[in-house]
């Protein structure tokens, strides 16, 4: 039985699937509800670039110490054999030994993490990327948490692929450089935010990611804003009370 | 997703600008794309802001054609790629869709002799600096691993063209071309955008600001790029490096 919190995550989901939707705003709202439905403490998708590295596209949170979680599995870890093997693969429990990714399972204890997942995002033969996510305490999912987290997968495959049915390898190519280079211009936006309202990282995601929510503007078009224009970029750093 | 694969592309690149005697140039990349991808021809358009697409580099005359085509005729794969910017591929030329896709440039291309072209953006976030253009006689698709090197030859095209923007006529710059996987990681985009706050620059510039002063200091690009974001680093407003 599906919960009703469950039923309507995938509700806005397919609501976020209209025409002329981002496929980052999806994968923020995904890694975001992921958090909420399946009692984890953070979630982050990568997708498999084809020039050779698993690539952040969307965090739960942009905690730096998590991001670099994130990166170290560029090498080694959970993800990178999940995209390897097309399928989930978990460790319950970051601290017993020996661990199969000992760089990872110290850096993700370090973090506060005690037990992690990975889902694939797959397209019929092919992995565009895996879905991770991370606890703070050890143990394995239930089998419904593990249906619905991969439930959550898919639904981001077809939001990058647009459509469960591509046939082509070459459309695929074109959606995920998509994805990629929308993420890039979220970064570059972020930096430019926090170095003019001398405020971190993180702070000026939030600011963007709120911004454009609560205009229902797509988050990669607030971040082009900010690189083009200076008007965003003062009324982001100070909102007009409300 | 193959890194050895990916830097075997960069090192083919190198060993032809090192035979060649000079440093990486534009048409390394277009020569060394065209032999590895076994392309009837390959090009390089930039992203110009009068015409909108300004060839700047051809592997031979039947590339050279094709970017004509473009210029003539207001149309065609390499145009829509540049206002897109995202690969346009196309497996056949002759094919319907296509046909309709760009009525013009797709019977013209046919006719001189080209049956597929894959265009790749020159990209890195709001950089957008052109795109590279791969032509084949025969129709059909790239494969994975084509599709992949071809997306690494297009960040060679990149990186050689912002380092053209940001200095043209510097006689200190790197013979070699490297651009590792790790530099698409946030901090260097994330540096990037701080940089071109901090030197009233554009992005593309304070992007080669980084690089260049990554490769004076010896450091990794991810290194340095993770003390501007953590304020350990600054860049000055003027063009001779960090305060």
């Amino acid at each position: 039985m599906l919960d009703q919190r469950t039923a309507q995550t995938f509700v806005e989901l397919a609501d976020t699937l209209v025409i002329g939707f981002d496929v980052i705003d999806l994968l923020q709202t995904l890694a975001e509800r992921c958090v909420d439905l399946l009692d984890v403490d953070a979630a982050g998708i990568l997708l498999a670039d084809p020039r050779g590295s698993l690539t952040l596209v969307a965090a739960s949170t942009e905690q730096a110490r998590l991001l670099e979680l994130f990166q170290l599995q560029d090498e080694e870890g959970p993800c990178l054999d999940c995209y390897q093997s097309g399928r989930m693969v978990a460790c319950s429990d970051l601290t017993a030994q020996p661990q199969q990714w000992p760089r990872f399972a110290a850096a993700a204890h370090e973090a506060g993490f005690a037990s992690v997942q990975a889902f694939p995002l797959r397209l019929r033969d092919q992995v565009l990327g895996a879905m991770n996510m991370f606890s703070a305490t050890a143990g394995l999912p239930s089998p419904h948490s593990t249906s619905v987290a991969q439930a959550l997968a898919d639904v981001a495959t077809i939001g990058i692929t647009h459509e469960r049915t591509l046939r082509q390898h070459q459309l695929v190519t074109e959606q995920l450089q998509h994805a990629l280079n929308s993420r890039i211009v979220i970064e570059q936006a972020s930096g430019m935010l926090a170095e003019r309202g001398q405020i971190s990282i993180a702070e000026a995601f939030a600011l963007m990611r709120t911004h454009a929510r609560n205009h229902n503007r797509k988050l990669s078009v607030v971040a082009r804003q900010v690189i083009n224009q200076d008007g965003i970029v003062a009324e982001l750093l100070d909102p007009a009370p409300s | 997703m193959d890194k050895q694969r990916s830097a075997a592309v960069w090192a083919a690149i190198n060993d032809h600008a090192r035979a060649d005697g000079g440093p990486v140039s534009i048409d390394t990349v277009c020569l060394v794309c065209a032999r590895t991808l076994r392309a009837q021809g390959v090009s390089v358009a930039l992203n110009d802001r009068l015409m909108g697409y300004e060839p700047v580099c051809a592997s031979g005359p039947g590339a050279y054609r094709l970017m004509d085509l473009h210029v003539t005729l207001g149309e065609g794969p390499g145009r829509d790629a540049l206002a897109d910017d995202r690969p346009v591929l196309v497996g056949d030329l002759t094919d319907d869709g296509t046909r309709r896709r760009w009525p013009m440039f797709a019977p013209a291309a046919v006719q001189a002799g080209v049956r597929a072209i894959f265009v790749f953006p020159l990209l890195l976030g709001v950089i957008s600096l052109g795109v590279l253009e791969i032509s084949r006689a025969q129709r059909g698709w790239l494969t994975p691993q084509e599709s992949a090197d071809a997306l690494v030859f297009a960040d060679a095209a990149l990186l050689v063209q912002v380092q053209r923007l940001a200095s043209p006529d510097d006689a200190g710059e790197p013979k070699e071309l490297r651009w590792g996987t790790v530099e698409r990681w946030s901090p260097v985009h994330q540096a990037t955008g701080m940089v071109a706050v901090q030197s009233g620059t554009d992005v593309s510039a304070a992007f080669a600001r980084l690089r260049a002063y990554a490769f004076a200091e010896e450091r990794s690009l991810l290194e340095v790029a993770r003390d501007v974001v953590a304020r350990r680093l600054r860049f000055a407003p003027d063009r001779n490096g960090p305060d």
